[in-house]
């Protein structure tokens, strides 16, 4: 069953009686038995007669009013700028928070690609004192002679092994490639939200985007530091691996001189 | 000089009724009375006499400048006048009716009244706030809101105490001065249901205590385009709300009725 007044209630009408004095003899508490009128007392005189061209107390809220809806209009407008601005400010932030999670992407990789580095280099060390075994291997075999064939076994080994090295060596090189070119692509997405804020003009919104692209600057230095010590990493891994190159060939020389003797001693004694 | 708008949001509430039979009342305890009727389809001058009806007043005083002496007309009361609506030119109509939306085209009217020694006008307006209606709200010093006690009318209660909410935020200087509940019949229980409600979410003061019911007095005095205490030759029950009501408004306007004052109480019996 509804309700026979509807939504009108004792709070709303309480509400709309005071709100503007519509009802001038209530109690401001609202307590009913501080309102049961008195006997002769009335609840509300008359107010006096206006004098005539004089301003009634009518007027003089009319004038309220009407600057009170001035400053209503006004504050309608400021309503609606601010919320073009937060507009603006939110695309931009958007806009913002996907670059900084590509940043954030490129860091992992660049971490990623450090350990795989750091991996590659344990890798080489290991590989090195394989090297070192097998010269020694080799000096062993000259020798001793007769074991020509062991050797060549192990030759063939490690000509797998340089193989997969090169390989490793390209894909390093293939990945700092591709984190080049996402830093470069990240530097002209930054470039291109600060022309968009830029253009929206805006002194606080300019400093927020300065204070963001700041931040990505930060960002892409600390990765393009990060990108030169790889770069030096690869420099310096590099010439560890000719060095191992050199050292490999003099090894598969004396390999070779090794096996020549050996040949030499079975045809010597054939 | 106490000015009085008898209004509501709904039509056929009972305005008129009260209007007229209130004024009568207050005439009769000894106020000198104006009734106005701001409604522009007439509804005091059709009640009473065809004449009344075809008779310059309010109209004509607010557009063309007449006097309110040469308008008000004469009752059998001699404490209460009246002041029809008048004759609306139909070419001049939205005009008038747009002006009369002003608080400025009634000042002629009770600045007159008062010099014609009025204690206390009352205006009898149509249903709504707009055109002369909202003009008197904005003139006057007190409202009262006849409440028919039927569901349908309830409903609009919550609307119009908005309505006279805006106004009042306009700069309307007027007050409400109570709610007056009317058409109450004591066979329905909707009717009685409805009253009992107003009394409940209303603010516990601003309810009158009289009420008015529904009575076929009402029709009979409407019919006959009289009041309803000059039906008969004596005053019937139904024209005693009236002066209860009267008595009621009186102590909330802080006036005291001569009927109030005390007499000379010597003793009923006089001798043998």
């Amino acid at each position: 069953m509804s309700k026979p007044l509807y939504s009108l209630d004792r709070e709303t009408a309480h509400r709309l009686l005071t709100r503007h004095g519509l009802a001038r003899n209530l109690d401001p508490s609202g307590s009913p038995v501080a309102a049961i009128p008195e006997e002769g007392a009335g609840l509300m005189p008359p107010p006096p007669p206006r004098p005539l061209g004089e301003k009634s107390e009518g007027e003089e809220r009319s004038l309220w009013q009407e600057k009170n809806l001035e400053l209503s209009k006004e504050l309608e407008k400021s309503r609606q700028q601010v919320a073009e601005r937060e507009e603006k400010v939110q695309v931009l932030e958007k806009a913002n928070g996907h670059l900084e999670q590509q940043l954030d992407g490129l860091g992992k990789n660049l971490q990623e690609a450090g350990k795989e580095i750091q991996s590659l280099k344990e890798e080489l060390a290991g590989r090195r004192v394989e090297i070192e075994t097998l010269k020694r291997a080799a000096e062993q075999s000259q020798k001793e002679k007769g074991q020509g064939g062991k050797l060549e076994a192990e030759l063939e080994l490690w000509k797998e092994r340089c193989q997969l090295e090169k390989k490793e060596r390209e894909t390093i090189a293939g990945k700092l490639i591709e984190l080049d070119q996402e830093l470069t692509a990240t530097k002209v997405q930054l470039e291109e939200a600060k022309r968009t804020a830029a253009q929206a003009g805006d002194a606080e919104l300019m400093a927020r985007l300065r204070q963001q692209l700041q931040t990505g600057r930060d960002l892409v230095a600390r990765a393009g530091q990060d990108h030169d010590k790889l770069l030096a990493e690869r420099a310096g891994l590099k010439k560890k691996i000719e060095e191992l190159e050199l050292e490999l060939f003099k090894s598969k020389e004396a390999l070779k001189q090794a096996v020549m003797a050996v040949h030499q001693a079975r045809s010597g004694a054939g | 000089m106490i000015s009085l708008a008898i209004s509501s949001q709904k039509g056929g509430v009972g305005k008129t009724t009260l209007s007229l039979n209130l004024a009568c009342s207050l005439a009769r305890r000894g106020w000198k009375v104006l009734l106005v009727d701001a409604d522009p389809q007439g509804s005091i001058g059709m009640s009473l006499t065809e004449e009344a009806s075809r008779h310059p007043g309010l109209y004509e005083l607010t557009s063309q400048g007449r006097a309110l002496k040469e308008l008000a007309f004469e009752t059998r009361i001699e404490s209460l006048q009246i002041l029809t609506s008048g004759q609306i030119d139909p070419a001049h109509y939205f005009q008038w009716y747009q002006d009369a939306e002003r608080q400025s085209t009634f000042d002629p009217l009770f600045e007159q009244a008062a010099g014609e020694g009025f204690s206390i006008v009352i205006c009898d307006t149509a249903c709504g706030v707009h055109g002369p209606s909202m003009g008197i709200l904005r003139s006057v010093q007190s409202v009262v809101i006849p409440q028919q006690a039927e569901p349908l009318a309830g409903r609009s209660l919550g609307f119009y105490l908005e309505v006279l909410n805006q106004l009042s935020a306009q700069g309307s200087a007027f007050s409400i001065l109570g709610v007056v509940i009317t058409m109450l019949s004591f066979d329905s229980e909707d009717s009685q249901i409805m009253a009992t409600e107003v009394r409940e979410v209303m603010p516990f003061n601003l309810v009158l205590n009289t009420m008015i019911p529904r009575d076929v007095l009402f029709l009979k005095a409407s019919r006959k385009g009289l009041p309803v205490e000059f039906l008969y030759k004596q005053k019937p029950a139904a024209a005693e709300v009236f002066d209860q009501l009267a008595k009621e408004l009186e102590l909330r306007l802080g006036l005291k009725s001569s009927q109030e004052e005390e007499g000379e109480q010597t003793p009923l019996l006089v001798g043998p």
